[in-house]
């Protein structure tokens, strides 16, 4: 056969197959994948919990009285009286009327009832403080709703599911860099036989370790961008379909609003999986040419 | 090679650079090329153990190393292709001492030796030219700079056909003259030739016609065979092998370049 070698490109030193066999490129996608939606899952998850954590109502270190009227004491005079008997028990940083809940009902003497919003110090809470005993010695009728009851779960809640989503990352980060490795041990031992003939060529063996490195760094980021954009796609479908424009299911009217930000988690993986696939590489490809003769 | 760039290829067209070479060697001889002192190496897997060798190929020489099969001409031959220290010994590159040799000095010693083995091996992926153009490449030339070289030295070994051809689908002839256009693309100090199996005996010939211009041009060679009539017919000096030990050396002729007619 003839060749025209004015206007042509040397081939690749490595075969062109070598590092890119589809079991690879899929076990890399799926692997980025489930990362990038384990990552965006975390950041939600997070998100999620700080905003509902944050709101006045659900603070964990705060606690809701409602003191109701009895006698000839208004809804309005019992809070106040509430208010400062528990603003100077230790452990109580602030306790004040809430403004934002007028009191219920009839505020007349004898009648209705009221909020009063307690924050306590670091460590403090309802019961290790006493409002209930407080308030009862003030001869005040009062119930309180400790937030720290309601929040602890939600917060054990949020840091088990951050955990997982840790979990989940770390065992994606083996599993691939095994995958990898085992790849591209193969093929550096395959390669027994160009790894002879660039030797005699004069050939260093930094620049046959740079061939894999490189190859399977190359793949690995391939991979990594499509397992990201496949979970981006996913998280796109499941949005449109919760909430978009005349949602297709309204039984997922209540699920989550997953933030366009959270995509985020997805950003990384290529160039995470690239990193791990260029270590790898590199390291079989060296153990293979430090046993070759 | 490198620094032929006639339109076609001439390994003569050095000659003139060599002689020049020769005869500042005539007034403080070159330190030899290869240096064996005492060397030993144990059997690497093929029944080849090499013991106590020691010799020297003078710049510019032609040997024939002659011995039966399993004397270790195999052995010797990627002794000091490989450019590495034997387990005993001392070997001598271009007149350094190997075991002083960094990775990167390795490699450019190794640049500088071709080989031409006897079950060449190819990079089946690519072109016969990419192939032939594998020591230019990773010496790091730019194509441009070696790809009409390549072209004329494939001409040469009579592949300039072929050159975008797969090794695959070249005969065992072919392959070994690739692998002789392959072992001398990048203009070599010494060329080592294993005899191969399963090559014709014209292809033979033309390769030793082949070599002997190329020892014209001033290549020093070491050529493994288990003919022992070699050495007479190409009136060159023979080292002979036996069960790994050199049982005799012929002196080299002073001016020690290719004399005979294959």
């Amino acid at each position: 056969m003839s060749l025209d070698i004015a206007h042509r490109r040397p081939g690749p030193l490595l075969p062109r197959a070598e590092g890119r066999g589809f079991g690879l490129f899929f076990a890399i996608t799926l692997l980025a994948f489930l990362a990038s939606l384990a990552a965006g899952g975390g950041l939600f998850g997070a998100y999620v919990a700080r905003d509902w954590l944050q709101t006045p109502a659900t603070r964990s270190a705060t606690a809701s009285v409602t003191v109701h009227a009895s006698g000839l004491e208004s809804a309005d005079a019992a809070a106040a009286r509430a208010a400062e008997t528990l603003a100077g028990l230790a452990g109580v940083a602030a306790a004040e009327p809430f403004d934002g809940a007028p009191a219920t009902a009839d505020t007349a003497n004898g009648t209705g009832s009221r909020s009063v919003t307690v924050r306590f110090k670091s460590g403090a809470s309802a019961k290790t403080v006493g409002l209930a005993g407080a308030l009862g010695a003030r001869g005040l009728a009062a119930m309180v709703d400790d937030h720290g009851l309601l929040t602890s779960p939600v917060r054990r809640t949020v840091i088990l599911a951050l955990l997982g989503a840790a979990g989940v990352l770390v065992l994606v980060l083996v599993v691939s860099a095994i995958v990898v490795a085992l790849v591209a041990r193969g093929a550096a031992a395959r390669g027994h036989a160009l790894v002879g003939v660039l030797r005699s060529a004069g050939a260093v063996d930094g620049l046959i370790v740079r061939l894999f490195r490189n190859r399977f760094a190359a793949t690995s980021a391939q991979a990594g961008l499509m397992g990201a954009l496949l979970a981006i796609a996913a998280c796109a479908v499941w949005r449109s379909m919760a909430h978009g424009a005349g949602g297709l299911n309204t039984d997922l009217s209540g699920a989550p609003v997953i933030l366009w930000a959270n995509l985020a988690g997805a950003a990384p993986w290529p160039i995470v999986m690239a990193l791990i696939g260029a270590a790898m590489a590199r390291g079989a490809a060296r153990r293979v040419l430090q046993r070759a003769p | 090679m490198s620094r032929n760039t006639s339109a076609q290829y001439d390994p003569n067209a050095d000659q003139a650079q060599d002689g020049e070479t020769q005869e500042i060697g005539l007034r403080a001889p070159l330190p030899p090329l290869v240096r064996f002192e005492a060397v030993s190496a144990p059997d690497s897997g093929d029944g080849a153990t090499l013991r106590s060798l020691s010799f020297a190929l003078p710049a510019g020489s032609l040997y024939v190393l002659a011995g039966k099969p399993g004397a270790g001409k195999t052995r010797l031959l990627g002794l000091i292709q490989s450019a590495a220290p034997p387990a005993r010994g001392r070997i001598e590159l271009f007149g350094r001492d190997v075991a002083g040799f960094r990775p990167r000095d390795r490699a450019l010693a190794r640049g500088r030796i071709g080989l031409l083995a006897g079950e060449p091996r190819f990079l089946d992926h690519l072109s016969v030219f990419d192939n032939a153009a594998l020591g230019p490449r990773i010496s790091g030339r730019k194509p441009e700079d070696y790809r009409d070289e390549v072209a004329q030295l494939l001409a040469w070994v009579g592949l300039g056909k072929r050159m975008g051809d797969l090794p695959g689908d070249l005969t065992a002839g072919e392959r070994r003259r690739l692998a002789l256009g392959r072992a001398v693309a990048n203009g070599p100090d010494i060329l080592l030739v294993d005899e191969a199996a399963d090559v014709d005996a014209a292809t033979e010939e033309r390769i030793l016609r082949l070599l002997g211009e190329l020892n014209r041009a001033g290549t020093t060679m070491l050529i493994a065979t288990q003919d022992e009539t070699l050495a007479p017919r190409l009136e060159q000096p023979a080292m002979r092998l036996q069960a790994g030990r050199l049982t005799s050396i012929d002196d080299a002729s002073p001016d020690a370049s290719w004399g005979g007619t294959p």
